[in-house]
């Protein structure tokens, strides 16, 4: 490796954030896995075909077609904000230039602020005590840590976009989601609310590039909009949804830039 | 649910220690990715893209091929907007050829797997056609020369279908790769756009063929994408 042009103190505080989010996730982790892990022989592959693709020929689809009210409920939230934000993103199909850095500022609060509600939804989940299969709940909480690092990320490039990183869940769409979090009756229903969220927060990354002042930045968005869809996708899985159902991910259930931030 | 507990276990083997090992390096991949020469990589300026030949020797895995990470910043090709839209029109194309002889190989045994293997062969023509648009004149409608015969051969010489579906495997992830090489380099809105639709798509067929391979979940589920796998330009020129 030649030198390198980042600070060692950035490095440092980015090995700092990822030790604490592994020190926090790894010790109650590390006790389901272990329980999770019984080296059980491998499926043969038909049968994992079976499972894994099962949405591919639409068996059980309809199982839970009437839990997918948290996607309407996010993207009710989306709407709400959509002519109201100052800093929607509108009909932009310019590059840069259009916008200013503070707009990249504003994108990026946004998108920490996804990854944190996603992380306050998946605690949710497994305080609820409806997650009742235990690999469920550890693919809870490998997501859950996956996103910690994402929201630690998006922190970072907002700081050094000049801006204050935000901290918290976004409270605009956690308002919107607190009646269907509160109606979670089973593990399908929390699956399927981490389906929705996934698919929001996949779709919501995807829609901002482009529109970034700092071009470095579309790329680094969709290192994380990349995990977020193949979370969704696993999650469809389980669910016996299609996971791969298009050719290209749309963005109607995107996040309007600076929706609670 | 559908899916047994076996099944998912599968889906999460090895995460603990897999994660560690993870986590262990995700410092340094962050500031790779976003603030060393990975930003470099990804950055705005062509010419800082350039300045970066020099770096890196790490040899990366592609299928059974190895190419040195430095060649992805070849000042021999032409990284504009329509050479970049071209190139990955070409890699799509291959993806469709490599599917396609991997359903004429005979090896490909389950029903579940062929019906998943000919609908992402779909998605990739349709992935093709629109990048081809976007390549406008430097368009081939070609599937890229060298990709086809690497993964031809790879799909030849597979013993049996988890083999194909880890020819495929590999594939999904390395195209996911590229696009995440492409769009640090792209500035078109329209090219910026497209490329960010079909890198979540690409992912989503790595899930699927990872799990139908039960490799661990983060093999398939990683912390970040990273450009580490991308299919280079220059070892993969166009026709």
């Amino acid at each position: 490796m030649t030198a390198h042009d980042f600070s060692h103190d950035e490095l440092r505080r980015a090995a700092a954030d990822t030790q604490d989010l592994h020190d926090s996730v790894m010790p109650a982790y590390g006790a389901q896995l272990d329980r999770l892990f019984d080296s059980s022989p491998t499926a043969r592959l038909d049968e994992k075909a079976h499972a894994v693709l099962g949405g591919l020929d639409r068996r059980g689809f309809l199982k839970i077609g009437g839990l997918a009210v948290a996607g309407s409920a996010i993207v009710a939230a989306c709407a709400s904000d959509n002519g109201s934000s100052p800093s929607s993103l509108g009909g932009s199909t310019t590059t840069g230039g259009a916008m200013s850095g503070g707009a990249d500022v504003m994108i990026l609060r946004t998108a920490s602020s996804i990854e944190e509600l996603a992380v306050a939804v998946y605690q949710t989940a497994v305080d609820s005590g409806l997650v009742t299969t235990a690999a469920v709940g550890d693919a809870a909480k490998l997501f859950q840590s996956q996103h910690k690092e994402h929201s630690a990320l998006f922190q970072s490039l907002t700081t050094q976009a000049g801006g204050t990183p935000f901290t918290d869940p976004n409270p605009a769409v956690l308002a919107q989601l607190q009646p269907t979090i509160d109606a979670l009756a089973d593990e399908m229903a929390i699956i399927q609310l981490a389906f929705d969220l996934e698919t929001v927060a996949a779709q919501t990354y995807q829609k901002n590039v482009g529109n970034f002042t700092d071009l470095a930045l579309n790329a680094s968005i969709m290192t994380v909009g990349g995990v977020e869809a193949r979370h969704a996708a696993v999650l469809a899985g389980v669910l016996s949804q299609a996971q791969a159902p298009v050719a290209f991910q749309v963005t109607d259930q995107a996040v309007a830039v600076g929706t609670g931030v | 649910m559908e899916i047994s507990e076996s099944n998912l276990r599968s889906m999460v083997a090895d995460v603990d220690e897999l994660h560690r090992e993870g986590m262990g390096d995700m410092p340094e991949q962050i500031a790779e990715l976003h603030q060393g020469e990975g930003a470099r990589l990804m950055g705005p300026s062509r010419a800082k893209i350039l300045r970066g030949i020099g770096v890196g020797g790490l040899a990366l895995a592609i299928g059974q091929a190895v190419l040195p990470f430095r060649r992805l910043l070849s000042p021999a090709y032409a990284l504009d907007d329509a050479g970049i839209a071209a190139f990955a029109e070409s890699v799509e194309l291959a993806a469709v050829e490599a599917y396609k002889a991997a359903a004429a190989s005979g090896k490909v045994t389950t029903p579940a797997v062929g019906e998943a293997a000919a609908s992402f062969a779909s998605q990739h023509e349709e992935h093709a056609a629109a990048f081809g648009s976007a390549a406008g004149s430097a368009a081939t409608n070609t599937a890229n020369p060298g990709l086809l015969t690497a993964v031809g051969a790879q799909v030849s010489g597979a013993a049996d279908e988890a083999a194909i579906v880890k020819i495929a495997y590999d594939l999904e992830n390395a195209a996911a790769a590229t696009y995440i090489f492409a769009l640090g380099a792209l500035t078109s809105s329209a090219a910026l756009q497209l490329t960010a639709s079909i890198l979540p798509v690409e992912s989503a067929h790595a899930v699927v063929l990872g799990s139908v391979l039960g490799l661990p979940a983060t093999d398939y589920i990683p912390g970040f994408e990273t450009a580490a796998q991308a299919l280079s330009p220059d070892q993969y020129p166009v026709a």
